[in-house]
């Protein structure tokens, strides 16, 4: 075959893929619940309030809270406990620009300030999430600190936002494209939704999977949900085929989805369930 | 026709197997939003053996079962392309 048709079949086809892909990443920039989130706030408006935690530590990272005008309950975002999961901070940044229509946002988008800083998973004194146990103090100086203020928030809903390797189901050890959620947490609407909306057919491996989780285990989200009796997620998204903006895309869905699930927004789009 | 090693390297059926199981794909890996129905079989077939990849050798990334899925879409693509030339030189005789 001479080498001007196969240059010819393959630029056709490259060209055919750009054209059709180009429909299907339509969804990720018209997610009806992220607009929602991100539409101006009602006339009465809402409240943002920044504090330093750990102030004049290393650790020192700030903590948003976001007020929406009409009453409702407390939902605390935690990006950035693995340093370099950077849809969880960069998704936990725009959060603090949202305007939720009822309740208290907290935010928090780099949870492992010094991990965040150096691009890596872990920072002084290891492994952020296996740094709270069940029933006893936080182990490190960092812990014990994110621990006060979650403690003082007393929120309703935890949600941690993470990112895998792998896929969880297909890859051993890994955990991506799942949904970890306490009992009593919505975690399999969530997990429906993101694949309707989201997720593309011709993509199967990538359908998010709801895990409740019931063993213990030092996670800042198990220690919310067994101490403070919050509804706890930890969502996971995967570096396996997905570039930045689509972990983003993934990660910011979830996020507006549990604000809804949890009533902080007020939207007509609705959670498959 | 005769039916030689050389003309089923490279014939177009060959040929063009490869280039639907790998560009689609590539584009996809690429870009995500590049990923469309036409990567589907390249996706499959990246999902599967880097599953069974991982199932091995759990010590290397992801991104290194891009040289067993290349060679694995060019073995694919000699069978289609020996097929579409055996059936072809059956026609013609």
């Amino acid at each position: 075959m001479k080498r001007r048709t196969v240059l010819g079949a393959g630029g056709a086809l490259a060209a055919g893929m750009v054209t059709v892909a180009a429909a299907a990443g339509q969804t990720l920039r018209d997610d009806a619940f992220v607009s929602a989130a991100r539409a101006p706030p009602a006339a009465d408006g809402v409240e943002r309030e920044t504090e330093g935690l750990l102030s004049g530590t290393e650790h020192e990272t700030p903590l948003h809270v976001v007020d929406a005008p009409e009453d409702g309950p407390t939902v605390m975002v935690f990006g950035g406990i693995h340093g370099d999961e950077y849809n969880g901070i960069d998704v936990a940044h725009e959060i603090t620009d949202w305007n939720p229509d009822a309740g208290t946002l907290v935010v928090v988008p780099e949870a492992n300030r010094v991990a965040v800083e150096n691009e890596r998973r872990e920072g002084t004194d290891g492994d952020l999430n296996r740094m709270f146990p069940l029933d006893r103090e936080p182990i490190t100086d960092l812990a014990r600190g994110i621990w006060d203020a979650v403690e003082r928030y007393d929120p309703d809903v935890v949600l941690d936002l993470h990112r895998s390797l792998g896929i969880f189901g297909l890859h051993d050890r890994y955990v991506g494209q799942a949904v970890f959620h306490t009992p009593d947490a919505h975690g399999d609407e969530l997990a429906t939704s993101l694949n309707e909306d989201l997720v593309p057919w011709y993509m199967p491996a990538h359908r998010f999977v709801a895990m409740e989780s019931t063993q213990p285990s030092p996670l800042l989200f198990k220690k919310a949900a067994h101490e403070l009796g919050s509804t706890a997620y930890l969502f996971e998204t995967t570096r396996f085929m997905l570039d930045r903006s689509t972990k983003n895309a993934f990660t910011r869905a979830a996020a507006a989805r549990v604000l809804a699930l949890h009533g902080l927004l007020e939207t007509e789009a609705e959670v498959a369930r | 026709m005769t039916l030689t090693l050389r003309r089923v390297l490279a014939s177009p059926a060959t040929i063009g197997t490869f280039l639907l199981l790998v560009v689609p794909f590539g584009l996809g890996w690429l870009k995500t939003a590049l990923f469309s129905p036409l990567a589907l079989p390249g996706y499959i077939i990246y999902a599967i053996g880097s599953a069974i990849g991982h199932r091995l050798a759990p010590q290397f990334e992801l991104w290194v079962y891009w040289i067993p899925f290349v060679a694995g879409c060019y073995g694919i693509s000699v069978v289609v392309g020996t097929a579409y030339e055996w059936t072809r030189a059956v026609i013609a005789r």
